[in-house]
């Protein structure tokens, strides 16, 4: 690596200085936790896991049926089920979240109170986004699941792994809804 | 050493790379998650990225995802440049819009997808040094893609060890768990024969720990890379294995950059002339 900067020193002192930023901001970003584009952390499965009696998921339920989610193929699950996690996230603190805090606390009284507004309106979800959610989802569940939507319903729930006789499952339970949407 | 390429090779390299991004790009119209196919989406989760606050901010997201026509003009710019970046390769323009497009349209998707997945997004390393304008350049920023390359393994082994996960006993168990337990709740559930496998497992804890020291250490080599460049195709075969591992272990391919792989081949065995008296590739 050393010997690299200096050949990069050799034959350009620009890209140099480029470089040495970016590796400077990288162990920044690793230092403080703290991610930016394109400086990630890669920290993936690196948590201490421990057992658990259950795991809270969401639930989409489609004309009265549970969706099949992982039936679904992964990338275009992931578009139901992550945004569908966050909306629950949201509903449940009133659609507060650490960007919009960040931004207000950050930048109060440095900037307009209509310019810090109408920035988190642009980079954040807010409470006005709270009616649109199910339409959307509706419309994406119709063209991915090729099912026409009547009803939609989003919640969570547990689902408890099993073993018995030998034979690993897992049943789900506790089904808390958090709002649906008849078309 | 920073192996220099010529024009002809820095051709082939551009064709490669962004047919690789082409493939891509259809994967993601077949799954349905090109921009105007997301059906004007609603939640937007840009955390404290100022990147992503910053083309937020721009307005061009919201340009192509909530208005049909930008999503289909913004579509036929993304293929337009890609395809235009193989089949012109010496025209920076088409790299150069290309890698702008294809950034825009990840941090759009991850935005939308309320998370900042990294597994495609990654190969923006290797689309910079095909922005440089010079030969030299882009040998220069080439070489740098393999450093980050390096790193991005290497780091993965150093958070798992410094975060004790990796000697955490169940560690792995737990993980498989975790990922398997919501298609274990299905009634239509027909485990696979990968998949028969991976329940079976989990009866064997210390197989699994095992399995997650030996991907660690499989991630740890690639620290190797950042002192010599002997072992570079060995370190090609390790990170593939790596993830077919991950595939069936986690269901985490990130296939979509393999390609970044192509940094570690030993190009300046392929220079010069050849025993034929030919002209080599590179």
């Amino acid at each position: 690596m050393k010997l690299f900067l200096v050949e990069v020193w050799k034959k350009s002192k620009v890209t140099f200085v480029l470089f040495s930023s970016i590796i400077l901001l990288t162990f920044y970003c690793t230092f403080v936790q703290f991610e930016i584009t394109p400086f990630f952390l890669w920290a993936h499965y690196s948590e201490q896991q421990s057992p658990q009696e259950s795991y809270e998921r969401i639930y989409v339920r489609v004309n009265g049926e549970l969706l099949d989610l992982p039936s679904i193929a992964r990338s275009t699950r992931e578009i139901i089920q992550i945004p569908t996690e966050e909306f629950c996230k949201l509903k449940e603190s009133n659609f507060e979240n650490i960007t919009s805090s960040m931004i207000r606390i950050k930048w109060k009284g440095k900037f307009s109170d209509e310019f810090v507004e109408g920035f988190i309106t642009q980079v954040t979800s807010t409470k006005e986004d709270e009616n649109k959610f199910l339409p959307w989802l509706s419309r994406y569940v119709e063209r991915t699941c090729d099912v026409k939507v009547e009803t939609i319903e989003v919640g969570i729930l547990d689902i408890v792994p099993t073993y018995k006789n030998g034979k690993r499952s897992a049943k789900k339970m506790n089904l808390e809804p958090i709002a649906s949407l008849e078309r | 050493m920073i192996f220099e390429f010529n024009n002809k090779s820095r051709a082939i390299l551009t064709r490669v790379v962004f047919s690789w991004i082409l493939a891509v790009l259809l994967y993601q119209w077949s799954a349905g998650l090109l921009i105007s196919q997301l059906e004007s989406p609603v939640l937007i989760r840009t955390d404290i990225d100022l990147t992503y606050w910053l083309i937020h901010w721009t307005g061009l997201v919201e340009l192509i995802s909530q208005n049909y026509w930008g999503g289909i003009v913004f579509n036929i710019l993304l293929f337009g440049f890609t395809i235009s970046a193989i089949v012109w390769p010496k025209k920076l323009v088409f790299t150069i819009l290309s890698t702008l497009t294809f950034i825009l349209y990840l941090i759009s998707l991850n935005s939308f997808m309320s998370w900042h997945y990294h597994n495609i997004i990654t190969l923006l390393f290797l689309l910079l040094p095909f922005c440089t304008s010079t030969i030299k350049q882009f040998s220069i920023w080439f070489a740098g893609a393999r450093y980050a390359l390096l790193y991005v393994y290497a780091s993965a082994a150093i958070w798992k060890l410094a975060r004790g996960s990796v000697f955490n006993p169940g560690q792995m168990r737990w993980l498989i768990d975790h990922n398997y337990v919501d298609r274990m709740a299905e009634k239509t559930f027909d485990p696979s024969f990968f998949e028969q496998i991976m329940i079976s497992l989990m009866d064997h804890p210390a197989l699994m720990d095992g399995l997650l020291i030996m991907g660690v250490t499989m991630e740890a080599v690639f620290i190797v890379g950042f002192f010599t460049r002997k072992f570079d195709v060995a370190l090609i075969v390790i990170g593939i294995t790596f993830h077919v591992f991950t595939t069936i272990l986690v269901d985490v391919s990130f296939i979509q950059l393999w390609i970044i792989f192509i940094t570690l081949i030993p190009f300046q065995k392929w220079t010069g002339i050849n025993r034929f008296g030919i002209n080599r590739m590179f």
